[in-house]
């Protein structure tokens, strides 16, 4: 779809960022390499709970840097800078969990969580309930655990709650992000933070005073765009 | 693609979650808010989903380390290597060596050039480990061009003559840290045990050192290769931690004007300066000596502040009104109290002393013993402590002139320095209060000791380590690189 002018004019007049692209495309060094500082330790962190794994993560973050500055000469700002680095960054995660599936290499998440066959959810709440605490959980722990609800999430799921949760992206842009309509943007979410309310209730009913960064009483704020009871 | 609610729980849910994430407009927003008003089991729901979204706050975030940026500028270069062999080929041959192949040509190198250069300040700690002895030493290194310099001073001063600050255990500890620093494979270790001051001189030095042109980098390179690698390298070593430490009390402009001396007449003038300091009169008090008179001065301290006022070194330099600055200083006073007191206190500080010390005191004629009395008091705790003449007065005195006598600008520049030049600087500028304009450190004003004058200087503000004014003032610093 071709982006008009003022669609572009508006992107580089509102998003910082979309100016430093448009100098990476003049090929200012300089401004590439403020682009990666700003973005590379989301990013790395995006990957890394995607595909469960480190070193991983990092091949996949440096390999969607290249890829912004091999489609320098092509970028036209239709958009927030940011939602054109996640959509580079949501196809480079499904090229690599394709390729990684053909050789039967598959280490993610999910996949990591151990060998199961039937809903992946039952199988994180059960093995989830395995671990659970007769006391309170430490911060430690209950990682762990949110790490294994994450991971029980199909990868659209995953894709959609990391977008929105960590790195604020609204329904819209994670449609086009994922080249999905906001309204199944919105079924996807809602089916996941129900499947990963099933995998983290018992824990956190469990341990009500866990505390949680950056909340009070540790439960409630942590999602900008929630709304507390 | 859409994907409609099966049914009514999945609707319920959806518009949940969308009025959790305020995605709802706000006629349907207003719908949920009436529903959960009289719903206890949507309640319940809402807010388990909450707990459990909340709950996803302990994932850990993520820091990649310099590595990352490295390798990925890496991969970029090659990217911007092949984008460029790949356009150059795909010109003719003819056109290759036409105006528009030379422009391509050009705007590629410029960014591979650019790239090349990010990756070396990708790395910045690479460079500084590579050049750390060099940096650590710049303010030395820049003030000589070859061996020549080192071996005449050390020839014509020898180990013993040499008049400094630096005790045997601090010398012998700057050796250590020499010889630590050149040793490529102690150097990321010693760099990791800096504190927080020292590490942010080094970025000062490092700053410098990058602002210098490759050849006088190369330079500075060669020379200190040439130090390590001679014959008498330990002397010379010696005798560079010396003068850098001597140097490091000049002004500025003292340092700039040594340096644009011919290396004999340099050489000449800093022996000259050395021997007059090696034999100056006064008598330098023992550990024990100090301890006494701390105690002496104590009541001294006591006894001046009834009959003078809270004023001078021992009730700070504290003055209800500038006219003060343009009346007779606190030494001029000091010094008349002690000569109309003299019968009464002399005796008293002479107990303090050793039977040789006495003897040289009885034998210095009036005026210097005078002189010799208001050195003592001034340096006694400073000399004990180890750090230095202008030691005397209190970090509380200092922090209380800070507060109360610098001005905005003062306290922004000496807020600026690292905590030791800031110190320094800060007791300068005390003592400067204190006795007029003309006192200088290690005895520019009337009551210094004469042989030092000259090196004090009269507004010398500490060495050069950490002022710029005698080079060209280096790039701000890049706290990232570190």
């Amino acid at each position: 779809m071709a982006i008009s002018d003022t669609t572009a004019l508006r992107y580089t007049s509102e998003d910082p960022d979309v100016r430093l692209m448009l100098r990476v495309q003049q090929d200012d060094a300089g401004a590439f390499e403020e682009l990666m500082l700003r973005y590379q330790d989301r990013v790395v962190s995006l990957m890394t709970h995607l595909v469960g794994k480190r070193d991983l993560a990092e091949d996949l973050a440096q390999d969607i840097f290249l890829r912004i500055y091999r489609s320098r000469k092509r970028y036209v700002p239709g958009s927030k800078f940011s939602t054109w680095l996640y959509t580079i960054a949501h196809n480079v995660a499904s090229n690599s969990r394709r390729s990684l599936s053909r050789r039967r290499e598959v280490n993610l998440v999910g996949k990591e969580s151990g060998e199961y066959e039937g809903n992946p959810i039952d199988h994180a709440a059960l093995a989830a309930s395995g671990l659970m605490p007769t006391r309170q959980l430490d911060k430690a722990e209950l990682a762990s655990v949110v790490q294994l609800a994450i991971g029980a999430l199909n990868e659209r799921q995953r894709m959609a709650v990391l977008l929105n949760k960590f790195e604020h992206l609204g329904y819209e842009e994670i449609a086009e992000v994922m080249q999905l309509t906001p309204q199944a943007v919105k079924s996807l979410l809602s089916r996941a933070r129900a499947n990963l309310r099933e995998v983290l209730e018992p824990y956190l009913a469990q341990g009500t005073n866990v505390p949680l960064p950056g909340s009070g009483e540790g439960l409630g704020e942590g999602n900008p765009n929630s709304v507390t009871s | 693609m859409s994907n409609p609610p099966t049914n009514e729980k999945d609707r319920r849910l959806e518009q949940l979650v969308a009025y959790l994430d305020g995605e709802l407009p706000p006629a349907e927003r207003a719908l949920v808010e009436k529903q959960l008003a009289r719903d206890a089991a949507l309640r319940e729901d809402l807010q388990g989903m909450e707990r459990a979204w909340s709950a996803l706050d302990v994932l850990p975030t993520t820091k990649v380390d310099d590595r990352f940026a490295q390798t990925t500028m890496e991969m970029v270069v090659g990217a911007a290597r092949d984008e460029l062999l790949e356009k150059t080929r795909a010109l003719p041959i003819k056109r290759r060596k036409g105006i528009l192949g030379k422009a391509l040509l050009a705007t590629a190198a410029a960014m591979l050039g650019l790239l090349a250069v990010r990756l070396v300040r990708e790395n910045p700690n690479r460079r500084l480990l590579a050049d750390l002895p060099v940096i650590q030493y710049i303010d030395t290194y820049t003030q000589f061009r070859d061996l020549d310099f080192l071996n005449k001073l050390h020839d014509q001063l020898g180990p013993g003559v040499w008049v400094s600050d630096l005790t045997d255990d601090a010398l012998a500890e700057e050796q250590n840290e020499f010889l630590t620093v050149s040793n490529t494979a102690n150097r990321r270790e010693w760099v990791t045990t800096l504190d927080e001051e020292n590490r942010g001189a080094l970025l000062v030095r490092y700053n410098r050192f990058v602002a210098l042109s490759p050849t006088e980098q190369a330079r500075l390179r060669e020379l200190h290769a040439a130090v390590v690698a001679a014959p008498n390298s330990a002397d010379l070593e010696r005798t560079m931690l010396l003068y850098r430490q001597w140097l490091s009390a000049l002004p500025a402009s003292r340092q700039y004007e040594l340096r644009d001396m011919p290396v004999d007449k340099r050489v000449h003038e800093i022996v000259t300066q050395q021997r007059r300091e090696a034999n100056n009169p006064w008598i330098e008090l023992t550990p024990e000596e100090n301890r006494r008179l701390e105690q002496m001065k104590q009541s001294l301290r006591e006894q001046i502040v009834r009959e003078m006022g809270p004023r001078g070194e021992f009730g700070g330099p504290r003055r209800p009104d500038r006219e003060r600055d343009r009346g007779p200083g606190f030494v001029e006073q000091l010094r008349s109290y002690l000569a109309a007191h003299r019968n009464e206190w002399l005796p008293k500080i002479l107990e303090s002393l050793s039977e040789e010390h006495r003897e040289k005191f009885a034998a210095l004629e009036p005026r210097l013993q005078q002189q010799q009395l208001v050195r003592w008091i001034m340096q006694s705790r400073g000399r004990n402590a180890g750090r230095g003449p202008f030691a005397g007065v209190t970090q509380q005195d200092l922090e209380q002139f800070f507060v109360d006598e610098t001005d905005p600008a003062q306290k922004e520049r000496l807020l600026a320095l690292p905590r030791d030049q800031m110190e320094r600087e800060l007791r300068q500028m005390y003592f400067r209060s204190a006795f007029g304009e003309d006192f200088g450190p290690s005895g520019g004003g009337p009551f210094g000791p004469p042989p030092r004058g000259d090196r004090g200087g009269r507004r010398g503000f500490g060495g050069p380590r950490d002022r710029d004014d005698f080079q060209r003032p280096p790039p701000p610093p890049r706290e990232e690189e570190f």
